[in-house]
């Protein structure tokens, strides 16, 4: 089943090593990456692409980076990692999250978004907890 | 007395941020006494009101309703994991910072709580040192979340 597309406007944030954008690699886990990449969609399709850095955040401060997006005005996220919490902080803020999956790049992370192709990231996909 | 409509999150926050409404710290523990001295200094750290429950049905209750600053919790007052315990309150409000009471190694306490976003193991019996601690850590990551104005 064909999952609903991304038609509307929307800021796309993505994990990404250096240098950003489309073609760079996707981060590993979303709170510890160089940077993100900001995609701007308008009707699904690619209107602005732009690179932020990563904030510095310690042991427990793992919304710093969430309130870090939502200050940039995302409203949709992909992430191969995550953990619960910041997962529940994105959540709680009406920002929609997504897993990665196989997705090399960030620009075919993007492009399977926007043609509806990607999961919604839920809990069972978070990291730790013992579980690992 | 009039009902009063219950304050949103968000009103709750931006009150607090503009210092019309003190922080809380809910702690958990079975035996308050013996830590009251790790209590009464993160008191006065963070000028923040200090309520003690003794069970999980009443910290998540207070997780829900009272929108705390922190949440310090002694693993030994739970009828749960403490990894459970901490994920329902995760569920309720990403912004509460969670400290726990553990005597567990380091890595193991790390391992069984990773990604759960624990802000500081704490020592079975902390003392005042772990309150400035904890003070400390709990103020830069608030200065991080925005929440809180008053500390």
């Amino acid at each position: 089943m064909e999952r609903r597309k991304c038609i509307m406007n929307c800021t796309i944030a993505v994990p990404s090593a250096a240098p950003g954008g489309l073609e760079s690699p996707l981060g590993a886990h979303f709170g510890h990456c160089d940077l993100y990449t900001l995609v701007s969609a308008d009707n699904g399709e690619i209107s602005e692409v732009k690179v932020i850095p990563n904030v510095p955040h310690q042991q427990g401060g793992c919304m710093a980076p969430v309130q870090h997006l939502a200050s940039h005005g995302v409203n949709q996220m992909i992430a191969s990692g995550m953990g619960l919490r910041p997962l529940m902080g994105f959540n709680q803020m009406g920002i929609k999250v997504y897993f990665g999956g196989d997705a090399q790049t960030v620009g075919e992370a993007v492009q399977a978004m926007l043609d509806g192709k990607l999961t919604e990231f839920k809990q069972e996909h978070t990291c730790g907890g013992g579980s690992h | 007395m009039r009902w009063r409509k219950p304050l949103t999150r968000e009103v709750q926050y931006r009150h607090r941020k503009q210092g019309k409404e003190m922080d809380n710290i809910v702690t958990v523990s079975a035996q308050a006494e013996s830590w009251r001295g790790f209590t009464d200094a993160l008191k006065e750290l963070l000028s923040a009101d200090i309520i003690t429950v003794g069970s999980s049905s009443e910290a998540i209750s207070l997780a829900q309703k009272n929108c705390p600053l922190a949440m310090v919790i002694d693993q030994n007052a739970l009828d749960k994991p403490l990894a459970e315990m901490v994920r329902e309150i995760m569920v309720i409000d990403a912004m509460i910072n969670v400290a726990c009471l553990s005597d567990l190694p380091e890595d193991e306490f790390h391992e069984k709580t990773e990604g759960l976003g624990i802000l500081m193991q704490l020592s079975p019996n902390p003392d005042v040192s772990e309150a400035f601690q904890l003070a400390s850590r709990i103020r830069q990551v608030s200065t991080t979340q925005g929440v809180t104005g008053t500390i």
